[in-house]
């Protein structure tokens, strides 16, 4: 790709990703959630693989990484749904609305979650993008 | 096909389907449906449950929590199988016994799919 677009994917690659953790991590306060979350996280690196292909992006990120990240991350979610009762017997929820320390255990849901769908996304991109390149 | 009844199929169409669209809603019982009580549970003394003020994410995670976890799986399950497809786990000619017929019908659908 040309100058422009790589350099505006440099400049946007870590802002979008910033974007992506804010929406995750404020799910439960503000619109937005894991399937939103997890798709700009996704896109931060779909664009950052059409400015400078897709062998500098897995510098960046490894897809064994990805793949790891996203088997642990379906463990933990399970794990969270099945014991979700006596995590939610440990927190105790806040009173304060509207911050970020509210919801007792969404928080968590929407971590995991969040992680999951972005590298759900990241593993298709990744295959997309090195089936083009052989 | 001729290109006026193509084109009076899609129009009737458009008509039948959003003229019973129209008469669905506006039939006397739509607006009565069981399990009206919870939604405006939901809406009220949903946020308590949690303290969250996000009541879409407080239904998603908690009060089906169940479902979303199905929607991980679909998800999971769909990243799997496009996984195994792109690194050659398993092929479609092999599945489909495309590969047994050998001379010209082999070459057919590796060309079409390029």
């Amino acid at each position: 790709m040309n100058v422009i677009i790589r350099t505006a994917a440099r400049v946007m690659f870590p802002l979008i990703l910033l974007y992506g953790i804010y929406v995750v991590v404020h799910g439960h306060t503000t619109p937005g959630g894991t399937f939103s979350g997890g798709s700009i996280m996704a896109g931060a690196f779909v664009l950052f693989t059409l400015a400078y292909g897709i062998r500098k992006t897995e510098t960046e990120l490894k897809e064994s990484i990805v793949e790891v990240l996203k088997s642990v991350a379906g463990f933990v979610l399970i794990m969270l749904i099945l014991f979700e009762f006596f995590l939610r017997a440990a927190l105790v929820p806040t009173e304060s609305l509207f911050s970020l320390w509210s919801g007792s255990s969404l928080m968590f849901f929407n971590i995991v979650g969040g992680i999951m769908v972005f590298t759900g996304l990241l593993m298709v991109w990744y295959t997309v993008a090195k089936s083009d390149e052989d | 096909m001729n290109q006026k009844v193509k084109l009076s199929i899609g129009l009737a169409c458009i008509i039948i389907i959003s003229g019973y669209m129209v008469f669905s809603v506006t039939s006397p019982g739509f607006n009565e449906w069981p399990g009206k009580e919870i939604a405006s549970f939901f809406i009220t003394e949903g946020w308590k449950e949690l303290a969250a003020t996000n009541t879409v994410t407080t239904i998603v995670w908690e009060f089906r929590g169940y479902d979303t976890l199905g929607e991980e799986t679909i998800l999971f399950t769909s990243a799997m199988g496009i996984f195994a497809l792109g690194f050659g786990l398993f092929s479609v000619e092999r599945i489909s016994g495309m590969k047994q017929a050998s001379g010209e019908a082999q070459e057919k659908p590796q060309e079409a799919s390029k």
